[in-house]
């Protein structure tokens, strides 16, 4: 018990050094209790949790993670640990035994190298992608850390990093749209290649380049990955060993299967008709709805408006900027990436690229419409001339395939002449002449003798 | 008088009455589709959603009671009579139609002279009525993957995420509803291009007299001038 008690303290020692009181951890615990969908009452084991699986502590588990930068931008890292101000989360991360990661870590180079293929032999441990992995020029277009010997050129090549972490991993976490399915860095065009770690890794796998089954996969969206999901989702994990429930696209369920627009404050303006059509309007003073100026948030699915960002501050939307759709994901379909999809971001549909021509779809359909249109009124013109407007053209006497086969043909001219049909209306007619009397050929018209 | 009689037996009164359902809510789905996409005027929004769901609601009762009613009505196979057979018949391929697709062709080219003979419906006619159950039950299915209410479900869910997206479902039914657009443009213009008669007799089943096709001899045999415009 003496040990479990001092361990407690040195933890809270660890915390209060970083400047993090034990109400801030707590309410940390809180928030991923809520953003992973747990019970409240799930927050006191959460913070057992974390406390038992920091760096220093004799006892319990610690689990290692490696956090790969890629082609990214590194604005999840940003996102994540905000050196102006840490705060609990970037804390706990530091805490947690990230033991390879280009931003984060204190160490750098060679040792760093060596700290990172030990970790990826014991095994076991968690793997963090940001960034895409990328194919373009066999693999070149992304090189990191390569020594020089022609021994390792291969090893170097982004992809075959991934590939070789990816190995022993428990679980792969995908930060962010670019680990996820390429991001903006698939989109056109840019030539690298860029495609997201699981669309690759199952690839190379039916490629047989590799034979290791592929740990599970989590993607987290977002444009950068929002750092509540990613805390949660390494709580999730790391510290209560299991994977949470994911939609079709890979994504924890909880955080990315509700639409923005669902949960947006702004959603009474929309149902109401009440629109920002134009930036700086008395419309948008008002915080109406942003809809009309291209918000994507009717078709992201995110939990953006609960969640919100900068530690809980504000989001896009309420801050007065539409939603860009940067949550959407498509892993196995690089070319259909956030930016593709969503671009241009202050129009209603996104650009069709028609061999290179970049148009939008409605002049796509009002073109189509307006040839149609003046075809048929052209078409219109030609039946005038052909006198086909008051009742058509004088019909066929016999189908042009029957006079070519007479043989097998359905009903020749002489046939429809001499049928008994015509020749009883040809009777009422003659009767009707004689006698001169109108009468109603309604019973006549019905087919005659039949 | 060049065309057939136009007797009320081609369109018994149901059909009239889902022909007008039909049109009705085709046309307010355009509308409320097109207000929906990009709110051109302020202040309907919440309506022209309410009246899209409506509408699509009755477009797709609609075509199931219009399916039924084609087993349990009867209509006439051809214009110019009053021989009536199950209406559905008149949807499949009927022997007085064989042959006759290249024909109809040439004829709305110009590279025909003379009128060709068929069924109640022409050949393209046929194939695209025949079409427009179908692309009304994909369109409903696409719209209901756009629905948040349905959106997350089996189906609808599976087939955003196979096209790849949201965007690429709103891009697909948006094109579906031009689709029907040119359908509407196209059929309002062949039914009234050679005389108002067939509108006529569609919307108030007002009969005009013509020429009387026999489907037995499969042929033209005479002609019903005054029918009763009663």
């Amino acid at each position: 018990m003496a040990t479990e008690v001092t361990c407690a303290t040195s933890f809270e020692t660890m915390l209060e050094q970083r400047g993090v009181t034990r109400r801030d951890f707590m309410k940390l615990c809180a928030g991923v209790a809520a953003t992973l969908g747990l019970s409240q009452a799930m927050v006191p084991q959460i913070a057992y949790a974390i406390e038992d699986s920091v760096i220093g502590k004799e006892t319990g588990k610690l689990t290692p993670v490696i956090w790969l930068e890629l082609a990214s931008c590194t604005g999840c890292t940003e996102s994540f640990a905000q050196a102006n101000n840490p705060d609990a989360a970037t804390v706990v991360l530091e805490l947690i035994s990230l033991n390879y990661s280009e931003t984060l870590s204190a160490g750098a180079g060679h040792s760093l190298e060596l700290a990172k293929e030990q970790t990826i032999e014991a095994g076991g441990y968690l793997l963090l992608v940001e960034g895409a992995l990328m194919e373009g020029w066999d693999g070149n277009a992304l090189r990191i850390g390569w020594d020089g010997t022609p021994e390792t050129f291969e090893q170097a090549k982004g992809t075959k990093i991934v590939e070789h972490a990816a190995s022993n991993a428990a679980a792969i976490v995908c930060t962010g749209s670019c680990a996820s399915d390429g991001g903006w860095q698939a989109a056109h065009p840019n030539p690298g290649g860029a495609i997201g770690v699981q669309a690759y890794l199952e690839k190379a796998k039916a490629n047989g380049e590799f034979d290791f089954d592929i740990p599970p996969i989590i993607n987290i969206p977002c444009c950068p990955s929002n750092p509540e999901h990613v805390v949660a989702v390494l709580v999730d994990v790391l510290l209560l060993d299991t994977v949470p429930e994911l939609n079709e696209v890979n994504a924890p369920k909880f955080m990315f299967s509700q639409l923005i627009h669902d949960n947006c404050p702004r959603r009474g303006h929309f149902e109401n008709g009440e629109f920002v059509y134009k930036f700086g309007s008395e419309e948008e003073k008002k915080g109406y709805c942003l809809y009309a100026v291209g918000c994507k948030g009717p078709q992201t699915k995110s939990d953006c408006p609960k969640v919100r960002w900068n530690r809980g501050l504000n989001w896009c939307v309420e801050a007065g900027a539409p939603c860009i759709g940067c949550a959407t994901i498509n892993p196995m379909k690089s070319d259909y990436n956030w930016v593709e999809l969503n671009a241009p971001f202050l129009s209603r549909f996104k650009t069709l690229n028609i061999n290179g021509l970049h148009v939008d779809p409605t002049h796509v359909a009002f073109g189509v419409g307006g040839l149609a249109v003046a075809a048929l009124v052209a078409h219109g013109f030609g039946m005038k001339l052909t006198g086909r407007t008051k009742g058509g053209a004088p019909f066929e006497t016999e189908r042009k395939w029957d006079t070519k086969h007479p043989e097998k043909a359905l009903c020749t001219a002489d046939a429809a002449k001499t049928c008994a049909t015509a020749q009883h209306l040809e009777q009422a007619a003659e009767k009707d002449a004689k006698s001169s009397a109108k009468s109603s050929k309604k019973s006549s018209a019905k087919g005659g003798d039949k | 008088m060049a065309h057939l009689a136009h007797y009320k037996e081609a369109h018994p009164v149901p059909f009239i009455i889902t022909h007008w359902v039909n049109l009705v809510s085709m046309l307010c789905l355009i509308l409320t589709g097109f207000y929906i996409h990009f709110p051109f005027v302020a202040g309907f929004m919440g309506m022209a959603r309410g009246a899209h769901m409506f509408f699509a609601f009755v477009i797709l009762i609609n075509l199931i009671v219009r399916i039924i009613l084609a087993f349990i009505v009867k209509s006439a196979p051809a214009g110019g009579t009053r021989e009536v057979v199950t209406d559905y018949k008149n949807f499949l391929p009927q022997k007085d139609n064989r042959h006759q697709l290249g024909a109809w062709v040439k004829y709305y080219l110009f590279l025909k002279k003379d009128h060709p003979l068929g069924n109640k419906f022409g050949v393209p006619q046929k194939i695209t009525y025949f079409a427009v159950p179908f692309l009304l039950l994909l369109m409903g299915f696409v719209g209901f993957c756009l629905w948040p209410v349905t959106m997350f479900h089996g189906p609808f869910a599976a087939f955003t995420n196979l096209v790849g997206g949201l965007m690429i479902v709103r891009i697909i039914h948006y094109y579906l509803m031009w689709v029907f657009i040119l359908f509407m443009f196209i059929h309002v213009y062949l039914s009234s291009i050679e005389g108002f008669a067939p509108a006529k007799l569609m919307f108030t089943q007002k009969e005009h007299g013509g020429l009387v096709y026999d489907p037995e001899v499969h042929n033209i045999v005479g002609e019903d001038i005054d029918v009763d415009e009663d």
